[in-house]
């Protein structure tokens, strides 16, 4: 077999701290397979078959084994996706409350449809099962957030802060900020 | 009972600062664990605490905690494990996502107390990956909770160990069945492991584990500090406590509410969820999550408990009260859920992979006007195929429970669609 060519990939500074921290979690480093990967996709963008290799060479594992392990989970992406990727809820909730709506506007406002990249690499759209926001339907993941109760505007506003922050400019969203109210919860007999 | 026993895990949700240290302790956590290292009582003792009080799985198959924790053999040479099941999925339920977001520290405290009860010194706590906000919250704590002496070694000067790890998944609704969260956890895909043997005695990296659903575990503090009598004396027999319902769909004020496993359903919509939009008509409730088979609205004075819904052929799964008006086209309902169920398939069984796929495929062609009156019939023929023992793990019986129910509960809606249907041979 041929040597396969070493990529040029490799985590920063501050990946590789975190990435020796996960591996100290457990007696077998394994199981640091997954934790490293979304490490590496938040690094590299996606998981390339550069980075890939670069997964399985740092935890001495066989990139096919890599591989089989990434395609079986949802949140890691073999294909580029977007600086942002939005990720819609499609279950049954989310569906009783607009999501279908939700879809389509947001393919409208991006120019691409469900499965595609803006040319400009900024955004992503995908379909999502239960995201576990139902009392907020219809809702979507990005930025490892929940993004609740959407409705157009909401998704404008959500878009067009994430288009001034990647301007360079100052007021995308703070993912800190997007809370999802406990107040309504009733908790006494 | 009185009305000032109650919440319990919910008590401190929506309390400013209730996911930091300083707000736990002002809100009484780590009290529990606090008595077991001041009083050091044998670790069996403790299991039996939990016996006595009653308390069942939250998670889904509502089994005895103390008796799950029973299992795990005491003289084990190696390492023991807990995992902490955090990877909330089922379709309707976001309860777990609440209480590790709003309180912690409960969660860490009910760790240390099974830790100290089975003598396990490592837990892992499996967090669904698309919770950023939960995990952020529980990475904090945690390292609140270590840089405080409340994890660790010798926590507090009691001797007592406990690490304590997070680790997050990466999107797969069959990592919430336990045998597939330990193979994920152990770094592989999350395709479910033959039964036996059980975690108890092989769990991960084969060593004895236990696996309890967050909420779960949130309980065990309190039955610690208040005793098992107390909590044994909520609910009703054999269905004991509280649990935190997640109540969603055609209702006003859709949310969590912690009650007693005695209150009824209609109870819970009507009087609690503040009732349906449009005071339209209720149709259908899915009274456990997806996977739980739907109650048609003349059953909903039936009590949430495990056993009550398990008596009338459903379940209280994960606590997920699903409520369908009759606005409601409940084929599109079911479709959408086998969609989901054939999604989420790890594809190791064929009567789980081909199962949810066919059942998806015909029910889409039942939606689109192509559908024969006898693909009902073979809807429910594959449905008894799929289930009953034939796959390694529970996700194809529990797609057939919206299926079956669907088309049992609801038949005339199937009947129309498929009556409409053009004949074009």
């Amino acid at each position: 077999m041929n040597e396969t060519p070493r990529t040029a990939l490799a985590f920063s500074d501050g990946a590789m701290t975190e990435f020796e921290r996960l591996c100290a979690q457990y007696p077998l480093r394994r199981s640091a397979l997954i934790p490293t990967l979304r490490l590496a996709q938040e690094e590299f963008g996606y998981l390339s078959p550069g980075a890939i290799q670069y997964v399985a060479d740092l935890l001495e594992l066989s990139a096919m084994d890599v591989l089989s392990v990434t395609s079986f989970y949802e949140m890691l992406h073999t294909k580029p996706v977007g600086k942002r990727h939005l990720w819609v809820c499609q279950n049954l909730l989310c569906y009783m409350a607009g999501a279908e709506d939700v879809i389509r506007g947001l393919e409208r406002k991006l120019g691409i449809r469900v499965g595609q990249v803006t040319p400009d690499g900024r955004f992503s759209l995908g379909r999502a099962e239960c995201l576990g926001a139902c009392d907020h339907a219809p809702m979507m993941w990005c930025d490892d957030n929940l993004h609740v109760d959407l409705t157009p505007e909401k998704l404008d506003a959500l878009i067009d802060g994430w288009n001034r922050e990647m301007d360079g400019g100052e007021g995308g969203p703070d993912p800190a900020e997007e809370t999802i109210p406990a107040d309504e919860t009733e908790a006494s007999a | 009972m009185s009305v000032e026993i109650l919440p319990i895990v919910t008590k401190n949700v929506g309390k400013e600062g209730s996911h930091t240290l300083e707000g736990a302790l002002a809100g009484g956590i780590y009290q529990g664990i606090q008595r077991i290292l001041d009083e050091k009582p044998d670790p069996a003792e403790v299991i039996e605490t939990v016996k006595a009080s009653g308390l069942r799985g939250r998670g889904g198959a509502g089994f005895p905690t103390g008796v799950k924790w029973g299992f795990v053999p005491k003289d084990h040479a190696g390492p023991k494990y807990l995992c902490v099941n955090g990877d909330e999925s089922e379709p309707g339920t976001f309860k777990d996502r609440l209480l590790m977001e709003e309180d912690p520290h409960r969660l860490v405290e009910g760790i240390l107390i099974a830790c100290y009860a089975v003598g396990i010194q490592t837990a892992y706590l499996y967090v669904r990956g698309e919770f950023g906000r939960a995990y952020r919250r529980l990475r904090a704590a945690v390292d609140e909770a270590y840089a405080a002496g409340r994890l660790g070694r010798d926590i507090l000067g009691s001797g007592f160990d406990c690490e304590v790890h997070l680790h997050r998944g990466a999107g797969a609704y069959i990592c919430g069945e336990e045998t597939g969260l330990l193979e994920s956890l152990e770094g592989k895909r999350g395709q479910p492991r033959p039964k036996p043997p059980f975690p108890a005695l092989e769990g991960l990296y084969a060593c004895p584990t236990v696996v309890n659903n967050v909420e779960t575990l949130c309980f065990v503090p309190d039955i610690i500090t208040r005793g098992p009598e107390w909590f044994a004396g909520i609910g009703f027999e054999r269905n004991a406590g509280t649990r935190v319902f997640a109540v969603s769909g055609h209702v006003n004020k859709p949310g969590c509410y912690e009650l007693p496993l005695n209150v009824t359903c209609r109870e819970l919509i009507y009087d609690h969820a503040g009732g349906i939009p449009g005071g339209r008509k209720l149709k259908a409730v899915i009274p456990g999550g997806a996977s739980a088979p739907m109650l048609t609205a003349d059953e909903i004075d039936v009590r949430m408990g495990f056993d009550t819904l398990a008596a009338i052929g459903t379940m209280g799964g994960s606590g997920a009260v699903i409520v369908m008006d009759e606005t409601t086209d409940i084929v599109r309902a079911t479709y959408i859920l086998m969609r989901f169920f054939h999604h989420e398939s790890c594809g190791q069984c064929t009567p789980c992979r081909e199962g949810t796929g066919w059942a998806y495929r015909i029910l889409g062609r039942i939606l689109d006007g192509q559908g024969k009156p006898e693909d009902l019939d073979l809807l429910l023929e594959m449905a008894g195929n799929i289930k009953g023992g034939r796959c390694l793990c529970p996700l194809g019986d529990a797609a057939c429970g919206p299926l079956e129910s669907g088309i049992r509960k609801f038949p005339k809606e199937f009947e129309a669609y498929v009556r409409r249907a053009p004949t074009l041979v």
